[in-house]
């Protein structure tokens, strides 16, 4: 009996003892290696300096507000979308889970196009008699620039939590004749309390450590975050002991807030009976057909114009050449290659961890045990790229040639900064199939990949399609890892833009950006096409 | 460089990082030359004239086509990319009276490679006429090496600095990162 029961926790710690096997060497690895590298003497330095106080500061000031602009304004949008079906909805749903994952710098030229001195609203306000000069540079360009990537994000989330309410509900709001106050607080608050604060904690953590956005539209070296301290510690001063400093800081400031956030979203009372079909009664109040219409509309204002412009740019004479260019191509097939591996990867570490906590939580009531995987899996997040990178570096460079095995190192640090969207995106989903079914599958003994077949991908699979999307195509727009291991031979698409850019080649990097973003579009669309299909032949 | 910081004019103009970016780190040494101890001083008096610092290059001087500055930091050859492979002529360098700070591309070998001979062919190459000859019009730089033929005439009619300046690399190697603090703390105010 005693040993069936060790068997059964040594089962249950499997998974993720598997994942934790590539994460660990990822995080405390290559920060111990850096600090055998670099020593620890004036390690905590760091604490002491008056610049990084101010800079810790700014950078927890902009998380937080960018944070919670892009919440504030994300839960009406996401409502409107839940209670409107109109021409393009869809569309316009598959641009919000891309905006996440267009790099940086084409964002900010969007942005600049419309909102900057010479922009589009600048030439409104101008025609007007008004100036409003250079208003973008500084904390509104940040928050502008990080609502812009996450506030689709966030939207996205909330959206999937509200369409999945049972209809049950609806038709009990519908007798009681609930006002729309009602409805948010009594149907849809509960709901979005469990998708928020993981979501939430997931941006704010990448506005935490948001790098070129901060110094281009902040306007000056007054605003900066720890992850650019970081960046020049290695890059710059080659000062391996004061970036690990400035980097366990990152670690406990971002985890702190983010720790908090995660603690606030452990309710697990709602019930999915996952039909699809419901109607909500507030769709006919006059009230709300004003508000969504406004929400709706702002959204399209908001999100629509930078890529237009961006689409624009990438459509030019000069561009075109690059569709004959032989490294062009193979610039896009490595990066397929490569996304899809690390985005393959990140789905096994990040449902090894979720599968292990599920069963510490509901088999053995090993709530903190649990909590601390989840929370591990994503304050990944926080790890800046450079560190460990050049962790890795330090770690291989005897071994062996670190440009051959720079493909591996690539989809390992990618597949681990995907992690968070895995654990934040699917999580709630799987431990509420556990949460409902599990005993019901003990009783009628059905384990395996039966359970997972009849039991659990019915319910996780709309998250577990939104976060392999995003896993694969965040790795495919990331540049970071790449810029230190890529070579001639072994370029991806953000490389190959980086490098045209450097060339004046202006107008064929922002082809280069539309096709890198065409292709995000289309594997989007295409995971998300996939996972539809149905396992067998389970109606749901 | 006093004619640019002390202009009353409202110029506004897009730098580039020391920390992030190399150009970037031209102009703190230039203005460290030209002002010396009163660098930090010329700094606060440049920083209401600077829109935005950016990480790299290629974000400023994008920001810059886009119309978002006056003037951009950027290489006196870079009018010469608009001449030649655009056929635009509204872009010119401005010529400081103080000298402009050089900036150098390098390559070099590491000391405990493997493979030695493959580096030092490679080294030789890139000083060869077949590499030097596509650095004016792929790079927009001036090569630093003989070329098969003469640079095209775009490049001659370029800003020709009065006066070339460098500082030395082991008292930038001493003291960059004071300075980078003293430019830090200069704007951060």
């Amino acid at each position: 009996m005693l040993n069936g029961r060790i068997i059964n926790i040594i089962l249950i710690l499997l998974p993720a003892f598997f994942a934790l096997l590539i994460l660990l060497p990822l995080t405390i690895g290559t920060l111990s290696t850096l600090l055998l590298y670099g020593g620890v003497d004036g390690i905590f330095d760091v604490i002491n300096d008056p610049y990084i106080h101010k800079v810790a500061i700014f950078t927890v000031f902009q998380a937080v507000l960018s944070t919670l602009i892009s919440t504030i304004f994300a839960i009406p949008i996401a409502r409107a979308f839940s209670r409107r079906r109109f021409y393009g909805r869809d569309l316009l749903l598959r641009i919000f889970s891309i905006t996440l994952v267009m790099p940086v710098i084409v964002v900010i030229l969007g942005i600049v196009i419309i909102y900057g001195k010479s922009g589009f609203i600048n030439d409104i306000l101008r025609y007007y008699g008004f100036d409003a000069g250079h208003y973008l540079y500084g904390l509104t360009g940040i928050l502008i620039a990080h609502v812009f990537f996450n506030m689709p994000l966030i939207t996205r989330s909330i959206l999937n939590a509200l369409d999945a309410i049972p209809p049950e509900n609806w038709r009990l709001a519908s007798q009681l004749g609930m006002g729309d106050m009602d409805i948010f607080k009594i149907i849809e608050w509960p709901v979005m309390r469990r998708v928020l604060p993981g979501i939430m904690g997931v941006v704010l953590m990448l506005c935490f450590t948001s790098f070129a956005i901060v110094l281009t539209l902040g306007g000056g070296p007054k605003a900066t975050t720890i992850e650019v301290a970081i960046y020049q510690a290695i890059r710059f001063d080659f000062d391996i002991t004061r970036a690990v400093g400035l980097c366990l800081m990152q670690l406990f400031l971002c985890g702190t807030i983010a720790g908090f956030l995660l603690r606030l979203g452990r309710n697990h009372d709602f019930i999915n009976s996952e039909k699809k079909l419901y109607i909500r009664p507030d769709i006919k109040y006059l009230s709300t057909k004003i508000t969504d219409i406004f929400f709706i509309s702002l959204a399209i204002l908001f999100i629509l114009p930078p890529i237009i412009t961006i689409i624009l740019s990438g459509i030019n004479y000069d561009g075109i050449k690059i569709l004959t260019e032989k490294s062009m191509w193979s610039a896009t097939f490595y990066s397929v290659i490569i996304a899809l591996s690390s985005g393959i990867l990140s789905l096994i570490l990040g449902i090894g961890l979720l599968v292990t906590s599920r069963n510490l939580r509901l088999k053995y009531y090993q709530i903190k045990a649990s909590n601390m995987l989840d929370l591990g899996g994503s304050l990944i997040l926080i790890m800046p790229p450079f560190v460990m990178a050049t962790g890795l570096f330090l770690m291989f460079r005897n071994a062996v040639n670190i440009f051959t095995i720079a493909p591996i190192l690539i989809i390992l640090t990618n597949s681990a900064m995907a992690l968070p969207f895995i654990i934040r995106i699917m999580g709630p989903a799987l431990y509420q199939a556990g949460d409902q079914y599990d005993r019901l599958c003990q009783n009628l003994n059905i384990s395996g990949i039966n359970k997972f077949k009849f039991v659990d991908w019915p319910m996780v699979k709309k998250p577990f399609s939104m976060a392999f999307a995003i896993a694969v195509t965040i790795s495919i727009g990331d540049l970071g890892v790449v810029a230190l291991f890529g070579s001639q031979d072994f370029t991806t698409l953000p490389l190959y833009i980086y490098r045209l850019t450097s060339a004046y080649k202006l107008d064929q990097a922002a082809s280069a950006a539309l096709i890198l973003i065409i292709i995000c579009f289309a594997l989007f669309w295409a995971i998300e096409k996939i996972c539809e299909l149905k396992i067998g032949n389970i109606k749901n | 460089m006093k004619s640019l910081i002390d202009n009353d004019e409202n110029i506004k103009i897009i730098i580039q990082d020391p920390r992030t970016s190399s150009p970037g780190l031209g102009l703190l040494l230039w203005v460290k030359q030209v002002y010396g101890n009163d660098a930090a001083a010329a700094w606060k008096k440049l920083a209401p004239k600077i829109v935005t610092v950016t990480k790299g290059w290629w974000e400023g001087y994008s920001m810059f086509l886009k119309g978002e500055s006056d003037m951009v930091l950027s290489y006196t050859t870079s009018p010469a990319y608009h001449i030649i492979a655009e056929g635009k002529q509204q872009y010119k360098a401005a010529s400081f009276d103080e000298g402009h700070y050089m900036q150098i591309e390098i390559a070099a070998k590491v000391a405990t490679t493997k493979k030695s001979k493959l580096a030092d062919k490679f080294m030789a190459f890139i000083t060869s006429k077949d590499f030097q000859d596509t650095i004016a019009t792929g790079n927009w730089m001036f090569p630093v090496a003989k070329t098969s033929e003469p640079l095209d005439k775009v490049f001659s009619q370029l800003v020709k600095p009065s006066k070339t300046l460098m500082i030395d690399s082991n008292i930038i190697k001493d003291n960059r990162k004071k300075w980078t603090n003293d430019w830090l703390n200069a704007l951060s105010e």
